[in-house]
């Protein structure tokens, strides 16, 4: 196991501050995700024929949204992005800009996951919701987002692991990270004990990320 | 529905069973057979690369067919020749040739020079090298040997001093021993290297892609050099370096319609 050792002493510095990389650009996202995404896929659940607050046009922008970007091969759209990026964060290389696409990418996603979770509630809900005349935000604070909370950590959980690996190709950019590290340190020169090493952490990574989210999920399932 | 989609599955085998038995019969184009002329599989990744197989493929002399592999990335581009599944790739430079040998025992050998180019770095702001701001930002290659390759041409022009003991073409950036005007290294793929253009201070790059911004090393490189150590190698196996294939393989990559496909190129110069 001395390659092991060998292994850690030479690169456990640079394999630690790849991690805090991913860790920034997994955070950042996930904000989006939760304060971005979590209202848009309820906005594309309420606005739909039959919704709470039915309205074709916003529904249709926001489908459309979502469509559009979750259709983008990830590593184009990060392409893509680079005069958007360098217009609204001024530069589009390096960490922070390599997060700007990765936060539309996280909000089209959990929008997604947002809207799926929140049809699998009983009709009823909806339906009761209506017949006491609760106010549309009544009806998301009081009764959807309740009802819905357990999946939508879960739906969380898994868009945090498709988040990290999406962050693996931001080195396009220079955005940096565990798997643009694996990449150039392990992949490109061949040193594959250091790739496997850090397919191994990032394995534990999302293992950990499962763990947590799924206990959450069952702890906040009131069912 | 469930019997046709048996029939499916059964065909569909059958055509993998049929492309892997081709693939088994003739490992590289090996095999020759008296009739049919033998078939050298040639790897490249992208144009100019390819263009220069194909006019190869035109020019080949002799019992010989030459067919163009086309993948998608240059290491992929010598597994599958250091497996035998193509005869030969024209696809990189020695240096980044030895980093594929070292890392993998590989056994491959570079047995004809066919182009080169000059390198150069460039610049939306500066006319001149001596110009360049403190704390200015470099963006050079993320690979090893064409990130050596940039930060030697650096230190030839006293932007950055290297580690006297280091290979400079193996120079990384933990290299730098002195950088007086503090450059800060952004380090991306060739490809992202034409859109820091727009917001580095300094830029390496390949002629073959700066010329999408309508830039020429000559007319507009700061600082350029041209290393016959770096001119794009036609590479095969060891064991098949001298035999007769070979021989018509480099005659072929040599030849007039090659020539054409370079000059006519504008970004890259013969290299023989």
């Amino acid at each position: 196991m001395s390659w092991l050792t060998d292994l850690f002493a030479e690169y456990g510095a640079a394999i630690a501050k790849s991690m805090a990389e991913t860790g920034y650009m997994m955070l950042a996202s996930l904000l989006a995700a939760v304060l971005i995404g979590l209202p848009l896929g309820m906005t594309v659940y309420l606005t739909e024929r039959g919704g709470i607050a039915e309205n074709r046009a916003v529904n249709m922008i926001a489908n459309l949204y979502i469509n559009v970007v979750r259709s983008f091969p990830f590593l184009l759209l990060v392409v893509f992005f680079i005069p958007f990026t360098r217009a609204v964060i001024g530069t589009s290389f390096g960490t922070t800009a390599a997060t700007f696409p990765l936060c539309f990418v996280a909000v089209a996603i959990y929008a997604r996951l947002t809207e799926q979770i929140l049809r699998e509630i009983p009709t009823g809900i909806p339906l009761v919701a209506r017949a006491l005349g609760a106010t549309v935000p009544q009806a998301v604070f009081r009764m959807l987002l309740p009802e819905a909370r357990s999946g939508l950590v879960y739906a969380l959980t898994s868009a945090a692991i498709s988040l990290l690996s999406y962050s693996t190709v931001l080195g396009v950019v220079g955005g940096g990270g565990i798997g643009d590290f694996a990449m150039r340190y392990g992949y490109q020169v061949y040193n594959d004990n250091l790739m496997y090493l850090v397919i191994v952490i990032i394995i534990m990574c999302v293992l950990a990320i499962q763990a947590i989210g799924h206990r959450t999920s069952v702890r906040l399932d009131h069912r | 529905m469930k019997k046709s989609r048996v029939g499916m599955l059964a065909a569909a085998l059958g055509v993998a069973l049929a492309v892997s038995g081709c693939a088994a019969s003739a490992p590289g184009g090996e095999k020759k057979d008296a009739a049919a002329p033998q078939v050298l599989k040639v790897a490249a990744v992208t144009a100019p690369m390819t263009d220069v197989v194909k006019a190869a493929g035109e020019a080949i002399e002799g019992d010989y067919e030459v067919q163009l592999v086309e993948v998608g990335d240059y290491i992929t581009a010598n597994t599958i020749l250091h497996s035998g599944d193509v005869y030969a790739n024209f696809s990189q430079h020695i240096p980044y040739m030895e980093t594929f040998n070292e890392g993998n025992d590989g056994t491959l050998v570079g047995v004809q020079p066919v182009y080169n180019f000059l390198i150069a770095f460039y610049s939306k702001t500066l006319d001149d090298i001596a110009d360049l701001p403190d704390g200015a930002t470099i963006a050079i290659p993320d690979d090893p040997s064409n990130t050596g390759r940039a930060l030697k041409l650096l230190a030839a022009h006293d932007v950055i001093t290297l580690d006297p003991d280091v290979d400079p073409y193996a120079a990384t950036v933990k290299d730098v021993v002195d950088n007086p005007k503090h450059v800060e290294f952004l380090q991306v793929p060739i490809a992202s290297l034409n859109a820091a253009y727009e917001e580095a201070d300094l830029v390496f790059q390949w002629p073959s892609h700066i010329i999408a911004l309508g830039l020429t090393p000559q007319k507009d490189g700061l600082i350029t050099e041209l290393d016959d150590r770096f001119a794009l190698n036609l590479v095969v196996q060891k064991k098949d370096a001298e035999s007769a294939a070979t021989a018509a393989l480099k005659k072929a990559f040599t030849s007039d319609q090659v020539r054409e496909v370079i000059e006519g190129n504008g970004t890259i110069q013969t290299a023989w």
